[in-house]
């Protein structure tokens, strides 16, 4: 059986930070922290000494496993914090050897997504048996995050629940880095199996964006690159709608650029959207092409989207019911938590965005505290009617659920 | 039937394409400037967040324990509020004029110099400001590699200049910081004056920890020292107890067979052995009367307060003057006592102060002159001032200290007896009593007047 403990802070100086959080998460840790059954899942800012972080988690919990990515900011039970120096951790106790494996890969790009993905869910299906749920954190600048989930797929079936999202920076675009033990890689991903039985994962998802407008038609693309919209080079396409100068880095265009895709009509009603939202990370060196986080085949039709806070507060109150519905009589022991980078400071003041997450936490915890690691990335894995989707511009929620008693 | 006007109304699909269109370059335009109204809100709430951090650390900062814990928050909260890799703040020492490294924050691999190469003087205003905008400070910092970085003069509240504060990145790497922005100067100097504010107070603070610590210091070398003076007055009064006391004995013997061979053999003396003879007794007397003395120098208790009760000084004066009747007579002297107070006192040590001081004074004048002797007390912030007045022979102004001394002789003996203890006697005496004693006189001829203190409690 997994426990679960989290902590996070503001502190400047990247050891002491870690040192701090490890032990006021483990504070309720009656275990010896040297067990090798520990897993230690880390989300920083971009402003930490990553080698700093790593040497502290290490110095402090000698044999756990460490892993974890880079984010815009960090949200935790004491809220969010997307200072440069922020620091998050959930640290997972197994009662037994087991019950969680861990997988990485460096170099994960859009082309060979697929195969990076199958390659660690079969080591990790070859590593620990019964595993009932997948926690991904991979690179956000040019994976294709659905062929990643297909390669999970192959493996796994289709029916494994992933959970998790895309490293981020401090909404740039430039780099995002990933942990896995002592090392720190900036194109990796790292797959986490947790195999408790006793674990269930129930998922809300949901973004607050309507399509505007007329759907611009992919021209020419390849894979999740995309060359042309309406028979014009795509990225100067786009930045002239926008009335943004075409040779914009695509960082500062995030949290106005994003474009929406037609969902299949089946899982409207659940993602209470139409929609599913793309963003774009990543332009050519030319600045001609862009990168989409998910394969964009010819023909697809994609729409400029605008923000409606009322959308996104009602929204998000629909999700949390949904949420509890599908908790129903369980018990949340722990929540993970993804959120867009593009959803925090960028969109909105910090009176609004304590109020967003409030709107998240006061229904799970009922009054108790429940350990809670969440991040600001660039895209998020949330399943939708049980199927693995990977969206951008939402807030996702993770609740582990455990039977009563 | 539609009517003809209703007809003109519908639009074709290519005027609806073109008004779908439109709209969305305005929504598209929208969406533009509600970002970049949330780049302005975000900025605000910055600056907001920037303001409760400088008051944070200003509560934070005034109840740091060491001056390394002071500089090493104040850096964290430079880092925190401008979101910067690297901080560095330095103090100025006024005594050596060098700009000393205080505290630095994210210098990892670079080697700070511990005194900077800058002087108040680069720093003639307040104001904060980029280091690009001056390049000799720059050049000056040239050891710390920053390529941009906001520096603030400290000032403290009486104007003076206390150091800089520097905060800045080595590398423009937006990946992990934000490039400066020259703005955040007003901000900088806002968070710099309170640091100045607060390394002023910190300072002052310390100057006085380290005042009481030496104070403290001090007053237990001096309790040390008081223990170890007493221990020895102690030990040399025993010693001098005991000496005189073992001295007599012999002295007595001297004295006993001097009777006898004055008794018996001083008619078979010639003239010269019977003045000789005379001259000897007279020298054992005065010897005799010298260990007196110094038995009842070494007698007077060393521990203040001992044997003290309510001494009535006008009675004390009445017994004095009756113990010393014959001599009182014998100068034909007068004693004018004026009222006296009760005051705690030890009335052995007390009668024989009296004695010593009215028995000099009517010994000390000259012969021919009748002694008058005027004796008063007042009232004063140290107790009651006591005075005894005479006609005497007086003193010299400039051996008026000396008279307290151990067997200090203004006078040969032949002139005026005596052992040379009285005075020393009586300066013991009151320094037993937490007084003081000294003699004022207009010069030789013109008479004396004794003073000494006697505090009203114990």
């Amino acid at each position: 059986m997994l426990h679960f403990y989290s902590s996070s802070n503001g502190l400047v100086n990247s050891e002491k930070a870690m040192r701090e959080c490890l032990s006021a998460a483990l504070a309720g840790y009656s275990g010896d922290v040297s067990e090798r059954a520990l897993l230690i899942v880390i989300h920083t800012t971009m402003g930490h000494d990553f080698q700093a972080l790593l040497a502290a988690a290490r110095d402090c919990c000698p044999n756990a496993v460490v892993a974890g990515c880079t984010c815009a900011g960090v949200i935790g039970v004491e809220g969010a914090n997307e200072s440069m120096r922020a620091l998050g951790v959930m640290a997972v106790a197994a009662e037994q050897a087991g019950e969680f494996g861990i997988a990485f890969c460096d170099n994960i790009r859009g082309y060979n997504s697929l195969e990076k993905a199958r390659d660690m869910a079969r080591q990790l299906k070859a590593e620990v048996p019964g595993i009932n749920m997948i926690h991904l954190l991979a690179s956000g600048i040019d994976i294709a995050a659905d062929r990643a989930l297909e390669g999970i797929a192959e493996v796994f079936g289709p029916d494994m629940p992933v959970f998790g999202g895309t490293s981020s920076d401090n909404m740039r675009a430039i780099s995002t880095y990933q942990f896995v033990n002592g090392q720190v890689l900036e194109r990796g991903a790292i797959m986490i199996g947790y195999a408790d039985p006793t674990l269930r994962v129930s998922m809300g998802v949901h973004h607050g964006s309507i399509p505007i407008g007329q759907p611009f038609t992919v021209t020419r693309s390849e894979a999740n690159r995309v060359f042309e919209l309406d028979g014009r080079p795509a990225w100067p396409f786009l930045m002239e709608k926008l009335s943004l100068p075409e040779n914009a880095h695509p960082g500062p265009c995030i949290p106005v650029a994003g474009l929406g895709e037609l969902l299949p009509e089946e899982f409207h009603e659940a993602y209470d959207n139409r929609h599913i939202l793309r963003v774009i990370v990543k332009v050519d060196e030319l600045g001609h092409s862009f990168y989409m986080p998910v394969d964009c085949p010819e023909g697809s039709r994609l729409w400029i989207t605008q923000r409606d806070e009322a959308l996104i507060f009602e929204g998000l109150e629909r999700m949390m019911q949904r949420l509890a519905a599908d908790i129903g009589g369980r018990e949340a022991v722990a929540v993970f938590h993804t959120d867009c980078a593009a959803r925090g400071r960028a969109m909105f003041n910090k009176i609004a965005k304590d109020e967003i997450i409030e709107k998240m936490q006061a229904p799970l915890m009922k009054g108790r505290s429940i350990p809670w690691l969440g991040m600001y990335g660039f895209g998020e894995f949330t399943q939708l009617k049980g199927k693995n989707f990977f969206h951008n511009y939402t807030t996702s929620i993770y609740a582990l659920t455990r039977a009563p008693g | 039937m539609k009517s003809g006007q209703e007809e003109k109304k519908k639009p074709t699909y290519e005027e609806l394409e073109a008004l779908c269109n439109e709209l969305q370059a305005h929504v598209a335009r929208g969406i533009v400037l509600q970002q970049e109204l949330n780049s302005i809100k975000d900025e605000l709430d910055q600056e907001l967040n920037r303001f409760r951090l400088i008051q944070e650390f200003g509560e934070l900062g005034l109840f740091r324990d060491s001056f390394q814990e002071f500089g090493a928050l104040a850096a964290e909260y430079f880092i925190l509020a401008f979101e910067q890799p690297h901080c560095l703040l330095a103090e100025y020492d006024e005594k050596a004029g060098a700009l000393r490294v205080m505290s630095v924050f994210g210098f990892a691999h670079t080697a700070v110099p511990s005194v900077l190469e800058l002087s108040p003087a680069d720093f003639p205003g307040r104001e904060g400001f980029l280091l690009s905008q001056r390049p000799q400070i720059h050049a000056r910092l040239a050891a710390l590699e920053l390529t941009e970085a906001l520096i603030g003069p400290l000032f403290g509240p009486d104007g003076a200049f206390k150091g800089i504060a520097i905060c800045g990145q080595q590398l423009p790497d937006q990946r992990f910081y934000k490039p400066i922005d020259a703005q955040s100067r007003h901000s900088f100097t806002v968070m710099a004056t309170k640091v100045s504010y607060l390394l002023h107070n910190f300072r002052i603070n310390e100057q006085l920890k380290q005042e009481i610590e030496e104070r403290r210091r001090v007053e237990k070398m001096l309790e040390e020292k008081a223990a170890a003076l007493l221990r020895s007055n102690s030990e040399l009064e025993q010693f001098a107890y005991l000496v005189s006391h073992d001295l007599k004995a012999p002295l007595r013997n001297v004295l006993g067979f001097a009777g006898l061979l004055h008794e018996k053999y001083l008619d078979a003396l010639p003239e010269t052995g019977r003045e000789y003879f005379g001259i000897i007794l007279r020298e054992i007397q005065r010897f005799g009367s010298v260990i007196d003395g110094l038995l009842a120098y070494a007698r007077i208790s060393s521990r203040p307060g001992e044997g003290r009760r309510i001494v009535d000084f006008n009675l004390l004066a009445e017994k004095v003057q009756a113990q010393i009747l014959l001599a009182i007579r014998q100068r034909q002297a007068v004693i004018r006592v004026h009222p006296l107070p009760c005051l705690p006192a030890n009335p052995q040590q007390m009668e024989q102060l009296f004695q010593n001081l009215i028995t000099n004074a009517v010994k000390f004048t000259p012969p021919g002159r009748r002694p008058v002797v005027e004796i008063s007390a007042e009232p004063t912030a140290e107790g009651y001032c006591f005075a005894f007045r005479d006609n005497g022979i007086g003193i010299e102004k400039h051996k008026l200290d000396d008279i307290f001394g151990l067997f200090q002789r203004l006078h040969p003996a032949p002139q005026y007896e005596g052992n040379g203890l009285g005075l020393s006697i009586c300066r013991k005496i009151v320094a037993r009593h937490n007084g003081r004693i000294w003699a004022e006189s207009a010069g030789p001829d013109r008479g004396t007047v004794f003073y000494f203190t006697i505090p009203q409690a114990v």
